[in-house]
């Protein structure tokens, strides 16, 4: 692709980017939130139109008015969004409107059934194929969406920021099948944010800023530090502290327990202190009982069994921000307002006060650096990144006492993540604000990043088939707390669990 | 401020969807002169308007479409300008009859009891016009109930029906249960018992005049209780009575059915003995002629029946062969009887003068 | 995809009105009968004279306003209500019987006690498949249509036995009193109170769903129902209880404006489908409360003109409804057809004007 520019309304997203990729290699776009990413990969799988420029693909100098066209030329995206249908099962959602890539033919059943065992066998990748998708962990749904890519047969794949929500295991099973698919010959695009992927499972790295490229390299070349620095721009500054003193209780579980439907259990057992001042990490894979309890810290539903003590300002960042946090119709004001609006600043009895409100979010959006066209952008046209600070800024607005948030960096810049961190230390009480240590608040973590929770929480737990595991923080390994999210179970099998441990059975 | 600018956002969101039906109302607006004057090619100036309402389709080949036979007969009679509309609610009906009473219609047709509160009202508005309600219940001056005397022709169906039942036991299926249907029904019995005073009348109403599947469950459980001459007074829904009736024969079972309304005896004429008819158009066309000759008395009900010939019973040509020939001596004596006076038939009166606001 | 130029729209707008004619001057001719003739008497029957622009057009215009706006709050608010129909009834039948009930109390007073009585009426409607939904988890477009039957024979029973007229030989009640009925808001046209009513609703309505925590929490339920659950913290059943009430009283005080303002009697039949027809008042005006007024006025317009259509160039009833429909498809495709079609040869052009420069 040579000289692709694109400009959206005022807004220029790509300056003049000139990009290759080859046959056989793993190739990593990074670059900061709205950098142009998203933009230049959709304008190779024919989802935009460039507003000049040329590409070339597999050496045809082509113009992809249509996704069917870019798709008829062997190009292939896994998006960040998921796009299933969850009422359907795995074999129906391949079918559905797949077809052969060049023929256009519709793929009938057995053909899929077929080609998902060559799949297993040849790439270790394994779904279910009778089951239906709305039942699959968000892992499990971006292997359906994988395969769905690969069924069209393309040669050349794009995945846009597809680890954002995986835990480390599946993290290195994706890496391993972009390898395995490159040796097959295919071209791997994968746009991250996490610069140790970039250096462990690349073959040539570009670096995006500001819709220029400012950066071609390989990562034998480089390190993390440079590379960060290139897509920054400046240090990333010191590290994360951490707690050195803890205040009084905030929120408390007590031998909770969530049923789902028949005799299925949720939440076992769980029990759990969050003090003020501290941030607690909750490791875990999706599925395993994240969703009940986080909505159980943050108010939204009652334990089954058991007690919940809770303060009364709570902010919650829910995991899909699209079905959950935000309305993708409504502006960035309005968005802001569905957590805001009860605040009295913003409403003069039944009136709300849209002049208070804009000012407010207007300041949030400088503070939180969310590029946008204003307040009255509407949220579904922002990037992934700056649709999470939108929710970041609110719900950290609104957590006074208990902040609950489940993968909130997903999608996020090393600036931005960084922001938020910065925005929690305050709610902590730390560094800077540690003089107002007296009203210092809580933090619940949330994460299937593995890396989060080691380097920020203060107290470490797992989260595994409804059961919650305390980690001693001295042990608290990076193998360790891997094995126990995917297994639930440690070698180290006399090791004494902190309260509410019933794993070892 | 800051809501100023929401509010365009608004406007134009607002603007954008409203283009169209804006432009299309301002467009109706700039071109209602472009038209070309008139589509009529009449040389000769009509000598008067009548428009005729209805309330349902002047298709259906009953009710409304002798209506719309009336209407057209009188255009050839008279020379007179005639139209029609079906209006499809209550609610437009002062509507409809202020257009017709504005654009020159000096004799109105409103065919149907429900039009006679908003014909009392508009009546009012325009003494000059003539408003008809057919089957109405209110007089005024210039407002003229048109009393059908169907219960006439259906006392004669009566008639005959005592004399051709086996079992003794006769019935009916009706449609709403208003006065003017009632009526039909009680000239029935009176027909019938005139002849033979331990006949049994069986009454069925299903409360609507065109669901056929709902008057073919009503003819069959009458069926089912003996009933071998059956007649009914609905509209669309009598296909539903006489289907009923012919599975009856064809499963060997011996009942007749009687039309009712017109003459229906070429719908089902294998199971049909007779109509019971009211012959609307020469009705409408009676009064047309009243009234043209200004002998409409004002603030009086129009009566149609026997005496002008305007109900009636109809043999079934087809089935003739099943009437004893003294039977269809005894029908023209009756209706002759009928004619002069002689014979009395019973019939219900709910007439009421209007006044007070309408 | 911005298309925020008025001379699109107003292009686009044009377009759709020259299809729409010549789509629906096709089909007459196909027929036999003059378009001339016949376009003439429906624009003439509609907005020929100020007289029939208030007394037709803008007269029929308000049980489709009222009831298009009920559709409009459910619809924007995620609420599937098909049962303004039903709710239209449930409001006539408590105006009527109100009325009829109320002495010669002066109309400052009895006129608003109706209006309270079909609100409440409507509301009432509504709220028996609001419970359905909440309590039984049954869908709402379902119990709604359900309803509708259930209002529609209720209407056949009440006319026929306890609010049957007192002659008791009609199935219609009464009429009401003079001091129940709408004052008219320009003397000698048809034009009755209800109108400035359905226009001062509209306003209003716009007014809260934008500038009220409530009007902006309902456009949240129905922007999405978890993230409003979710980070609204809000109780979800609650805020489709408002909207249901909400919903059921526009359309409730629809039936009791005709009753007080055209019938002035309960009939049977009384509303040609007023509340299904609604439904497409509001998808063409976007869900938008000031766009219902204008295609509110537009289905009046085209409902009267089509009377006139029978009355003046003599086109049979059945032809004249397939016309109506007809206008309205041409209407809506012809909107999306064109905005497509200019839009994207637009953007090219202002594009290519753009780049080469």
């Amino acid at each position: 692709m040579g000289k692709i520019c694109k400009t959206f309304e005022e807004k220029q997203a790509l300056d003049g980017v000139d990009f290759q990729a080859f046959p056989g290699e793993v190739h990593a776009l990074i670059g900061e939130n709205g950098a142009g990413k998203s933009t230049l990969m959709r304008i190779l799988s024919g989802l935009i139109l460039p507003d000049s420029g040329s590409m070339v693909v597999e050496g045809q100098k082509t113009r992809f008015a249509l996704p069917r066209d870019a798709r008829q030329a062997g190009v292939g995206m896994v998006h960040q969004e998921f796009l299933l249908v969850p009422a359907q099962t795995v074999l129906e959602n391949l079918c559905l409107g797949n077809r052969f890539a060049r023929t256009g033919a519709r793929l009938p059943r057995d053909h899929v059934r077929r080609k998902l065992k060559d799949y297993r066998e040849k790439t270790g990748l394994v779904v279910e194929e009778d089951i239906l998708v709305e039942d699959l962990s968000v892992g499990e749904r971006q292997k359906v969406e994988i395969l769905k890519v690969l069924l069209r047969g393309p040669e050349i794949l794009i995945f846009d920021e597809p680890t954002s929500v995986l835990a480390p295991k599946e993290i290195s099973d994706l890496m391993s099948l972009f390898r395995i698919l490159a040796t097959d010959g295919k071209t791997v695009i994968f746009i991250t944010h996490k610069l140790n992927e970039v250096m462990v499972s690349s073959d040539r790295v570009t670096v995006l800023k500001q819709g220029r490229v400012v950066c071609r390299t390989v990562p034998e070349e480089t390190d993390i530090e440079t590379l960060s620095e290139v897509m920054v721009g400046k240090d990333l500054g010191k590290r994360f502290r951490k707690a050195e003193s803890r205040g009084g209780v905030i929120a408390e579980l007590t031998s909770v327990h969530v049923f789902g439907g028949e005799k299925e259990k949720k939440l076992v057992d769980v029990n759990l202190v969050v003090r003020s001042g501290e941030m607690v990490g909750i490791a875990g894979i999706e599925g395993n009982g994240q969703q009940e309890l986080a909505e159980i810290l943050s108010a939204l539903r009652l334990p089954d069994i058991g007690t919940a003590i809770l303060p009364e300002e709570i902010g919650f960042i829910p995991d899909d921000r699209l079905e959950q946090a935000l309305i993708g119709h409504f502006s960035i004001l309005e968005n802001i307002a569905l957590g805001l609006i009860n605040n009295s600043y913003c409403r003069l009895g039944p009136l709300v006060l849209w002049g208070k409100v804009a000012e407010y979010v207007q300041d949030l959006i400088l503070s939180f650096g969310i590029k946008s066209e204003g307040p009255h952008e509407k949220v579904g046209d922002l990037s992934g990144g700056n649709q999470q600070k939108v929710v970041l800024a609110r719900e950290l607005e609104r957590s006074k006492q208990l902040l609950v948030a489940r993968n909130p960096t997903q999608g996020l810049d090393v600036k931005a993540s960084k922001f938020f961190y910065q925005q929690m230390s305050k709610l902590l009480g730390r560094g800077l604000w540690s003089n107002v240590a007296d009203r210092r608040g809580g933090v619940v973590l949330i994460s299937s990043d593995l890396d989060e929770i080691l380097t920020f929480a203060d107290e470490i737990y797992v989260l595994y088939n409804g059961e919650l595991m305390q980690v001693p923080t001295e042990l608290a390994s990076r193998e360790l707390v891997g094995r126990l999210m995917l297994t639930g179970k440690t070698e180290f099998g006399g090791l004494a669990m902190a309260e509410g441990s019933g794993n070892e059975r | 401020m800051e809501s100023t600018r929401e509010r365009t956002v608004l406007l134009k969101i607002a603007k954008k969807k409203t283009m169209i039906s804006l432009t299309l109302i301002l467009a109706m607006m700039s071109c209602r002169d472009i038209g070309v004057e008139g589509g009529r090619n009449d040389n000769e100036v009509p000598s008067f308007g009548v428009a005729l309402l209805t309330s349902g389709p002047v298709s259906d080949a009953g009710w409304y479409g002798s209506a719309y036979e009336g209407i057209q007969l009188i255009e050839e009679r008279f020379g007179a300008r005639i139209s029609h509309q079906q209006t499809n609610t209550p609610a437009e009906f002062d509507e409809v009859l202020r257009a017709y009473a504005t654009s020159g219609y000096s004799l109105i047709f409103a065919h149907g009891f429900e039009y006679q509160d908003a014909a009392v009202r508009v009546g009012q508005e325009f003494p000059e016009v003539t408003i008809v309600v057919s089957s109405g219940g209110r007089v005024a001056d210039n407002v003229i109930p048109l009393i059908f005397e169907l219960e006439e022709g259906s006392y004669m169906a009566g008639v005959v029906a005592a004399k051709m039942t086996k079992s003794g036991t006769i019935g009916m299926v009706g449609g709403v249960a208003i006065p003017p249907a009632e009526a039909t029904f009680v000239g029935f019995e009176a027909g019938a018992m005139s002849v033979d005073p331990e006949v049994q009348v069986l009454v069925n109403w299903i409360g609507s005049w065109d669901d056929v599947a709902m008057a073919k469950e009503a003819a069959v459980t009458l069926i089912r209780r003996g009933v071998d001459v059956l007649i009914h007074n609905t509209d669309a829904a009598s296909f539903g009575v006489f289907q009923a009736v012919r599975e009856a024969r064809e499963s060997g079972v011996e009942v007749w059915a009687m039309g009712m309304n017109r003459d229906q005896n070429d719908v089902a004429s294998e199971v049909i003995l007779g109509s019971a008819i009211i012959r609307i158009p020469e009705a409408f066309v009676q009064i047309a002629t009243l009234w043209s000759e200004g002998q409409l008395t004002p603030g009086e009900a129009h009566y149609a029946g026997g005496r002008s010939g305007a109900a009636d019973y109809v043999v079934n040509p087809n089935l003739s062969d099943k009437y004893d020939p003294e039977l269809i001596a005894e029908i023209d004596s009756i209706r002759l009887g009928i004619a002069d006076g002689l014979i009395a038939v019973p019939r219900i009166e709910f007439l009421e003068r209007a006044g007070g606001s309408f | 995809m911005k298309d925020s130029s008025p001379w699109l729209a107003l292009l686009v707008s044009l377009m759709a009105v020259l299809l729409t004619a010549f789509l629906t001057a096709t089909a007459l001719m196909l027929g036999g009968f003059s378009p001339v003739v016949a376009l003439q008497a429906l624009i003439e029957g509609s907005m020929g004279s100020i007289d029939n622009f208030l007394g037709v057009t803008l007269v029929r215009a308000v049980p489709l306003i009222l009831t298009g706006l009920a559709v409009a709050v459910a619809f924007k608010s995620g609420v599937w209500n098909i049962g303004a129909e039903g709710q239209f009834y449930a409001g006539a039948i408590a105006a009527v019987w109100v009325g009829l009930s109320l002495g010669d109390y002066p109309s400052f007073f009895s006129i608003p006690a109706v209006f309270l009585a079909a609100a409440l009426a409507g509301s009432f409607w509504a709220f028996i498949p609001a419970l359905m939904r909440i309590r039984l988890g049954v869908g709402e477009v379902v119990t709604t249509i359900l309803m509708n039957f259930v209002a529609i024979h209720l209407v056949s029973y009440l006319v026929r036995w306890p609010l049957q007229e007192e002659r008791g030989v009609f199935p219609n009640t009464d009429l009401i009193v003079e001091s129940v009925r709408l004052p008219k808001i320009i003397v000698g046209t048809g034009l009755h109170l209800g109108f400035l009513v359905a226009v001062m609703l509209t306003l209003g309505l716009a007014g809260f769903f934008n500038h009220t925590v409530l009007g902006f929490n309902l456009r949240s339920l129905g922007g999405s129902q978890e993230a409003t659950r979710v980070s609204g913290r809000l109780n979800i059943s609650s805020l489709l209880v408002v909207t249901f009430l909400l919903s059921g009283c526009l359309a409730g005080l629809a039936g009791g404006i005709e009753i007080t303002g055209r019938t002035f009697a309960l009939y049977e039949g009384l509303s040609p489908g007023w509340g299904y027809t609604a439904i497409a008042v509001a998808l063409l005006a976007n869900l938008n409360f000031k766009a219902v007024l204008l295609t509110g006025i537009f289905f009046g317009a085209l409902e009267g003109g089509s009377g006139a259509m029978q009355r003046e160039a003599g086109i049979p009833a059945a032809w004249v409804s397939g016309i109506e429909a007809l206008v309205l498809l041409s209407v809506l495709a012809s909107d999306r057809l064109f905005r497509r079609l200019l839009g994207s040869k637009w953007q090219l052009k202002l594009r290519e004007s753009g780049s080469d420069g």
